[in-house]
């Protein structure tokens, strides 16, 4: 496996990317929230906030091919993050995903929502994430 | 204006969970939340069709007498008693004090109306507030026991009370667990709906169901396993309620000797 900086880069040309495309992005995860009994609604719990060094760059073909076919046309980066990046989970403490802001321009206007992850134990950027704008 | 909300959603939304735990025991949400799934199983709620409108819907006409362009406020004294005015929404208050008069009380109330585009004057007897433009405002009084008021300008806001029956589409879906019998789940809901303590449930709530469209099976793969899915759609009436403000109609008072009239209320 080529390895660029610490970072997997099975597909990847990371010959056109180096560490001053490394930004601080911030994560918004929410914790998991509960079903009223009587309503049948959701209520949100609090969420949390924390930073993590990240590259940010637009998702390719290939890279939609890991997303259901249905969510293939919305706007989608690829993260690589040194932290861990969660996608929403179904059934007990189930939560949903987490959200990103603060990532460089152009996406700087929107937040982004975990929709994929694969992690690449050992690398610096071990997590890779498809993030997906949010209100699409 | 807007107007205030035809159907009571949340009433029989929270009469539609309740009946589903009852009959399950089960998680029951509703569908299409931006929120987690919850762990199997559990049944999931969804307004699929309507309100669809059946017959005509009848009119009728009321006075909305919240409403008013210019009004007296007369206090009854009591002492260390909070009196609060509340004009579209927004309260003013006055706190008396020991001893506290009607004179004292009107003299709290009159400055302590600091709403922007309002006269309120202190007649020592009573408090006359008047909107300053003329239009309809949205007046309160608490505590009603020692707080009153009347409309002096001797006009009304008229309504128009629009009623009728309505049908919505309700549909509940049974998402089983591994090893779980979703049709076993759903029998117990679908058996449910002509117990009389339900239908007397959804009488309370405003809602009555007059049809099934009979279960569906919508069992599918997700990753290695089959997921039990179990959809029955009801058939529901409710009631439709909209309340509208025509408008504010003034009356006046004329004397009309020629006609041995005195005091004759006209509308205009």
């Amino acid at each position: 496996m080529t390895v660029f900086c610490g970072i997997p880069a099975p597909r990847h040309d990371w010959t056109i990317l180096g560490l001053h495309d490394m930004v601080e992005i911030t994560i918004t995860r929410r914790a998991a929230g509960s079903y009223s009994s009587t309503s049948g609604e959701y209520t949100e719990a609090a969420s949390s906030t924390s930073t993590t060094e990240a590259i940010v760059y637009p998702a390719g073909g290939e890279d939609l091919k890991r997303l259901p076919e249905a969510r293939r046309t919305e706007e989608t980066l690829v993260v690589f993050a040194a932290d861990l990046l969660r996608t929403a989970r179904a059934g007990d403490a189930g939560h949903q995903a987490d959200v990103l802001s603060g990532l460089p321009s152009p996406w700087d206007a929107n937040s982004w929502e975990i929709v994929n992850v694969r992690s690449w134990p050992g690398a610096a950027f071990g997590y890779e994430a498809l993030a997906q704008r949010m209100g699409q | 204006m807007t107007y205030a909300a035809p159907i009571a959603r949340s009433t029989i939304k929270a009469a539609m969970v309740a009946w589903c735990r009852r009959a399950t025991g089960l998680t029951t949400i509703w569908a299409k939340q931006d929120s987690p799934q919850p762990t199997t199983s559990y049944v999931s709620l969804e307004w699929i069709g309507g309100p669809k409108r059946t017959g005509r819907d009848a009119h009728e006409s009321a006075t909305d007498l919240t409403r008013a362009v210019a009004v007296a406020i007369t206090p009854v004294a009591a002492d260390t008693t909070t009196y609060t005015v509340t004009i579209n929404g927004t309260g003013y208050s006055y706190m008396s004090g020991v001893g506290a008069t009607v004179g004292s009380i009107c003299a709290g109330i009159a400055p302590a109306i600091t709403a922007t585009g309002y006269t309120a004057t202190n007649h020592t007897t009573h408090v006359d507030l008047r909107k300053n433009d003329g239009t309809v405002f949205i007046l309160t009084v608490s505590p009603t026991a020692n707080l009153t008021w009347t409309n002096t300008d001797e006009g009304h806001e008229v309504q128009t009370q629009t009623s009728g029956p309505r049908t919505l589409t309700l549909s509940i879906n049974v998402f089983a667990a591994a090893g779980t019998d979703a049709d076993a789940i759903m029998d117990l809901i679908e058996a449910s709906i002509g117990d009389p303590d339900e239908v007397e449930a959804r009488r309370v709530a405003g809602i009555g169901f007059h049809g099934t469209a009979g279960v569906n099976d919508l069992t599918f793969i997700a990753g290695p396993r089959f997921v039990g899915r179990k959809q029955l759609d009801v058939f529901c009436s409710v009631a439709f309620n909209l309340t509208t403000d025509r408008g504010y109609v003034e009356t006046i008072a004329i004397d009309s000797t020629d006609l041995g009239w005195s005091g004759e209320e006209f509308g205009v």
